[in-house]
C-alpha cells in the first residue's frame, strides 16, 4: 500500500509539472496580455511598456517559467491582476471554502436524492414508479443547470411575494448555519443536487440491475436471506464500485464543479472567481485553480482506488 | 388674575413646544427631493445597502483603481479638490489655491486641523506623499497618467529619478503644497479630481505594504466615511468619520455589497436584499412607471473612428454621407433600446462645455441622419475622388471588438444601411479587443491597420480636452484617425482646429475656454473625424424611502451630496 501511495505521489509531482508547463506556456502565446486586458479603452502604450518591465512580462519566456517554479516552490502563486495585487493565496483562501462547503452539501444531496432513487426505481423496474421518476430524472438531466437555477431564482421571487425578503443571491458567511445564513445557501444548494443526482440515480439504477440479474444474487436469495439483506450486503456494495469512480472523479471537481450555480446565484466562489479570471487573462489566478483542481482529480482517483479495496478486498490483493 | 396666570402659562407652554418643535426640527429635519420636509427614520434604519455589481473592487487603493470618479473612493478619501455633480471644481483639503500667471505652478493652502479618521494630523506631507506614491514605479499604477501634467512625470514612473517630492511637489510648509506642471494646462484641476491625488495614511501602506486595502478600518483616508470592515467575498462597510471636517452625514452605514450580474442585483433588489440597484435593459420598460425610477447620461460614448490616410475617407463629402447615411436612432433603438441616447455629439451630456445646440455634419439638425443628402454627397465625393460609382472604390474594413455583442450588432446594421443607401460595401472585422486598442495606436500616421473602427471612450476627468483634445491634436497618443497630419483638402483648417484646442486647454477663463472646446466640437463634428452612434445612459431604481439620492453623469454621487441622503419614515 504505502509502495502505491509513493509511486502515485511521485506521477502527482510529474502531472503538476505538466499542468504548470503547459498553463504557462498557453498563458505566454495567447494573445493579448493581462496589464492590456486591465488597462482596456484608457490603455497607455508607455505605461503598459512600463509596467510589463515591473511584472517581468518583458523577459524570455524561460525566464518567466523558471522564476514561477522558484515562486511556486515557496507556495507563492504570485499575485492577481484582478482584483489588483491581491496574493493569489488570499482569493483562493476566501473562494475555496465557499465553493467546496456549496459543492460538498450539493454533492451530499446529489447522492442523497440519486442513489436511493436508483436503489429503488431499479428494485421497481419497469412499474410506473420507474417510469415516472426516471423521466423526472432524465428531465433534470438534460436541463442545463444554468436554466435550471434560473428558474429556481423566478420561482423564488414568485414565491415571496408576500415580501419576506427570501435572498436570491450571495451566500453569507461560510460554513455558518444559522437561520439568515441558512436562508443564503439552501437554495443553491437544493438546486446543485436537483442539477446533478439524476446521473447518479441512473447510473444507480443501471448497475444495480445488472448485479440484480447475477447468480451469486439469485442464490442468495434462494439461500433464503432476508430481501434487504441481499440488496444492501450483496447487490448494493457490488452495484457501488462504478459509483465510486464517479464519487472520486467528483473530488477534482468540487472546487470548479458549481460554476454555473455560483454564477447566477452570485456566489464568490473559486468557480466563479476563475472563469472570470480566464475572460480578464488574470494569469496568476488560472494557473493556481489549475493545479488545484489537477490536485484534486489526482487525490480523487486515488481516494477511488483506495475506496475500491476497502469495498472488494479482492481489488487490494490484485 | 387667576385666568391672567392661565393664559400666562398657557402662553409659556406654547412658547416651550414651539422652542422644542424648532429645535427638533433643526435636529431632524431634512428637505427630500421634492422639497417637502420629512422626517428621518430612526438612526437604526440609515442603512444603505448599495450593490457592487460584478465581484469584487478591481483595489480600493486609489492610486490603482480604474473606477477613481466616484464611491466608495470618495467617501474613503479625499483630495485636494473635488468636482460638484455638475462637474465644477471646488477645494476640499485645500481651503484655497492659486495658479501663477505662466499656468505652471499650482500653490494649495491647506485647511488647518485636518485628520485622517483615525484621528491623527493630515497635512501637505501627506498629500505630497500620496500623489507621489501613484507616479513610483513601485505602486504599478495603471492609472497614474492622470498625473502625467506634473513635470518630470515621465522620469519618475520611468524609475530614473527616485520621487517628485521636492522636485514638482514642493512642500512649502505643512499647511503648503506647490505643484509644478511640465506645460499649463487648465484641466489639471478636473485630473486632480480623479482618486489617484486622494490623500492615503502613509503609516498604513508603510506598515502593510500591498496589503494594505485589507486594514483600511485602521484609518485609510480623511472622507466623510470611514472603513468599518472590508470582506473581499462579502463586500465593504462604511460608517461615518468622525473627524470629517465638513458635514457629517445622516447615514450611519453604507453597506458596498458585492453581487453577480446586473440581472441577478436587479432579482434581488426585487427581493429586498438593496435599496439601489441598475435596472437591466429588458426590466427598463417595465421599471420607469415605477417610484425610485432614476436615469442620467452617462460620460462613455461609442463611436466609428475614420482614417483620413485612406481614400477615399480622406474626403469630406464621403465622411459626411457616412455619417448622415445612418439612421441612428433607429439603430440604437432596435439593437440596444431606450437606455441610450443616440448623438452627434464628441463632448457628451453630464461634461462641462456640452453643447446641446450642436448640429450633425453638414448642419442637419437630429440623429436620423438625412439619408436624400447622404447619397447626393456620397456621390460628389467619389466623384471628386476619381470614381465613376461605388463598385469601384477599394475594398474598406470595419473593424470592431468581438468582446461586445451590442457593438458587433450595431456594426453589421451600420453595413447594411451604408450598403443599402449609398451602395458602399465594407468588410466587418471582428477581433480582440486589446488587439483592436494596440492597432488604433499603431495605425497613427499610417493608413492602416486600422480603416474605419468602432470603440468607445469614458471620461477620465471632468473636462471637455478629454473628449477633443487627447484625440485631435498632433501628436496625440489617441490621434488614431490621423485628424490635422494629412493631406486631404481640409488638413489646413483642421490644423487650425488643433491650434485652438490647444489655447482652449491652457485657457484660465472657464468660459472663455468652454468656447473655444464647442466651437472646435462643431468643426469636428462638421469634418466627422468620427461617427457618434450613441451615448450611454445609468439608469437604476432606488427604494423609494430613499431620500437626497442623486443619479449623476458619473454614475455616483459628489462627496458633499452625501451628506444630504438620508431614509425618510
Amino acid at each position: 500500500m504505502t509502495r502505491f501511495l509513493v509511486k502515485r505521489l511521485i506521477g502527482l509531482f510529474f502531472i503538476l509539472l505538466g499542468v504548470t508547463f503547459i498553463t504557462f506556456i498557453l498563458g505566454y502565446f495567447a494573445p493579448g496580455d493581462p496589464i492590456k486586458e486591465s488597462m482596456g479603452d484608457h490603455f497607455n502604450p508607455v505605461l503598459w511598456q512600463q509596467l510589463r518591465h515591473s511584472y517581468g512580462f518583458d523577459l524570455p519566456w524561460y525566464q518567466q517559467y523558471l522564476a514561477f517554479l522558484v515562486r511556486l516552490s515557496h507556495f507563492d502563486l504570485g499575485t492577481s491582476f484582478h482584483p489588483q495585487q491581491r496574493a493569489v493565496w488570499d482569493i483562493l483562501k476566501d473562494g475555496v471554502p465557499i465553493s467546496v462547503e456549496l459543492s460538498l452539501w450539493g454533492t451530499i444531496v446529489m447522492l442523497m436524492m440519486g442513489i436511493p432513487l436508483g436503489i429503488i426505481t431499479a428494485l421497481k423496474a419497469n412499474t410506473w414508479i420507474d417510469t415516472l421518476s426516471m423521466g423526472a430524472s432524465l428531465i433534470l438531466y438534460a436541463l442545463p443547470s444554468f436554466i435550471l437555477a434560473v428558474f429556481v431564482q423566478v420561482l423564488v421571487l414568485w414565491i415571496d411575494k408576500s415580501g419576506v425578503g427570501w435572498p436570491v443571491s450571495g451566500w453569507g458567511t461560510p460554513w455558518s448555519y444559522d437561520w439568515s445564513n441558512i436562508q443564503y445557501k439552501i437554495v443553491p444548494i437544493l438546486t446543485y443536487g436537483l442539477a446533478g443526482y439524476a446521473y447518479y440515480a441512473r447510473l444507480t439504477r443501471t448497475t444495480m440491475l445488472d448485479v440484480l440479474r447475477q447468480d451469486y444474487v439469485r442464490t442468495a436469495r434462494a439461500k433464503g436471506l432476508h430481501e434487504n439483506i441481499v440488496i444492501y450486503r450483496h447487490a448494493l456494495r457490488n452495484a457501488v464500485i462504478p459509483l465510486i469512480t464517479a464519487i472520486g472523479l467528483l473530488l477534482g471537481l468540487l472546487v470548479t464543479g458549481s460554476f454555473f450555480i455560483e454564477n447566477i446565484f452570485s456566489i464568490p466562489g473559486i468557480a466563479n472567481i476563475t472563469v472570470a479570471a480566464v475572460s480578464q487573462r488574470n494569469y496568476p489566478v488560472i494557473q493556481a485553480t489549475t493545479i488545484m483542481v489537477a490536485i484534486g482529480v489526482v487525490v480523487g482517483n486515488l481516494f477511488s482506488d483506495v475506496l475500491y479495496g476497502i469495498v472488494d478486498p479482492r481489488i487490494k490483493s490484485e | 388674575m387667576g385666568q391672567v396666570y392661565k393664559k400666562k402659562e398657557l402662553l409659556s407652554l406654547a412658547s416651550i413646544f414651539c422652542v422644542l418643535a424648532i429645535l427638533l426640527s433643526a435636529c431632524g429635519g431634512a428637505s427630500t427631493s421634492n422639497g417637502k420636509s420629512s422626517n428621518l427614520a430612526p438612526a437604526s434604519k440609515q442603512v444603505l445597502r448599495e450593490p457592487m455589481v460584478g465581484g469584487d473592487f478591481d483595489s480600493l487603493d486609489p492610486a490603482l483603481t480604474a473606477s477613481g470618479l466616484g464611491d466608495p473612493y470618495n467617501l474613503i478619501f479625499t483630495g485636494l479638490v473635488q468636482a460638484d455633480d455638475h462637474g465644477i471644481i471646488h477645494d476640499q483639503l485645500a481651503a484655497s489655491h492659486q495658479i501663477s500667471a505662466d499656468g505652471l505652478t499650482y500653490t494649495f493652502k491647506l485647511r488647518p486641523g485636518l485628520k485622517f479618521s483615525d484621528g491623527s494630523k493630515l497635512d501637505a506631507n501627506d498629500v505630497a506623499y500620496s500623489i507621489n506614491r501613484t507616479i513610483d514605479p513601485v505602486t504599478k499604477s495603471q492609472v497614474s497618467n492622470y498625473l502625467s501634467l506634473i513635470k518630470d512625470y515621465d522620469k519618475a514612473s520611468a524609475g530614473k529619478i527616485p520621487t517628485l517630492i521636492g522636485d514638482s511637489i514642493i512642500v512649502k510648509d505643512p499647511l503648503t503644497l506647490e505643484i509644478v506642471l511640465s506645460k499649463p494646462a487648465a484641466y489639471f484641476l478636473q485630473a486632480l479630481n480623479y482618486s489617484t491625488s486622494f490623500t492615503v495614511n502613509k503609516k498604513l501602506v508603510t506598515e502593510y505594504g500591498a496589503k494594505w486595502v485589507d486594514h483600511m478600518q485602521e484609518g485609510a483616508g480623511a472622507g466623510p466615511f470611514k472603513v468599518k470592515s472590508y470582506n473581499h467575498n462579502t463586500g465593504l462597510v462604511l460608517v461615518p468619520n468622525p473627524n470629517y471636517y465638513d458635514s457629517k452625514p445622516k447615514l450611519q452605514e453604507i453597506d458596498e455589497i458585492i453581487t453577480g450580474d446586473r440581472d441577478s442585483t436587479f432579482k434581488s433588489f426585487k427581493a429586498g436584499q438593496f435599496d439601489v440597484s441598475p435596472v437591466p435593459p429588458a426590466d427598463d420598460p417595465a421599471s420607469e412607471n415605477l417610484p425610485g425610477y432614476l436615469e442620467s447620461p452617462a460620460l462613455a460614448n461609442r463611436y466609428m473612428s475614420l482614417n483620413y490616410l485612406v481614400k477615399p475617407l480622406d474626403n469630406i463629402k464621403v465622411r459626411q454621407a457616412l455619417d448622415l447615411a445612418l439612421n441612428k436612432d433607429l439603430i440604437a433603438n432596435s439593437i440596444i433600446g431606450k437606455t441610450v441616447t443616440p448623438s452627434n455629439h464628441l463632448i457628451p451630456n453630464g461634461i462641462p462645455g456640452y453643447n446641446p445646440n450642436l448640429t450633425g455634419p453638414d448642419g442637419v439638425k437630429g440623429t436620423t441622419g438625412d439619408q436624400a443628402k447622404a447619397k447626393q454627397l456620397f456621390q460628389e465625393g467619389i466623384k471628386e475622388e476619381g470614381y465613376s460609382s461605388a463598385s469601384q472604390l477599394p475594398s474598406i474594413t470595419l473593424s470592431f471588438s468581438q468582446s461586445y455583442k451590442a457593438g458587433a450588432d450595431t456594426m453589421a446594421a451600420v453595413a447594411n444601411e451604408w450598403k443599402q443607401i449609398l451602395g458602399f460595401n465594407v468588410k466587418l472585422n471582428g477581433m480582440q479587443n486589446t488587439d483592436l486598442i494596440t492597432q488604433e495606436f499603431n495605425t497613427t500616421g499610417k493608413n492602416g491597420p486600422l480603416q474605419i473602427w468602432y470603440g468607445g471612450w469614458s471620461a477620465d476627468y471632468l473636462d471637455p480636452q478629454d473628449w477633443t483634445t487627447l484625440f485631435f491634436d498632433k501628436g496625440a497618443s489617441h490621434n488614431g484617425v490621423n485628424y490635422g497630419q494629412n493631406k486631404s483638402a481640409a488638413a489646413a483648417a483642421q490644423q487650425a482646429v488643433q491650434v485652438e484646442l490647444e489655447k482652449a486647454d491652457t485657457t484660465q477663463d472657464q468660459a472663455a475656454r468652454l468656447k473655444l472646446y464647442q466651437d472646435a466640437e462643431q468643426k469636428l463634428v462638421n469634418d466627422v473625424p468620427f461617427i457618434t452612434m450613441y451615448q450611454s445612459s445609468f439608469v437604476e431604481l432606488i427604494n423609494p424611502k430613499l431620500q437626497g439620492y442623486k443619479l449623476s453623469s458619473t454614475g455616483s454621487m459628489a462627496s458633499s451630496d452625501w451628506a444630504n441622503v438620508y431614509f425618510a419614515q
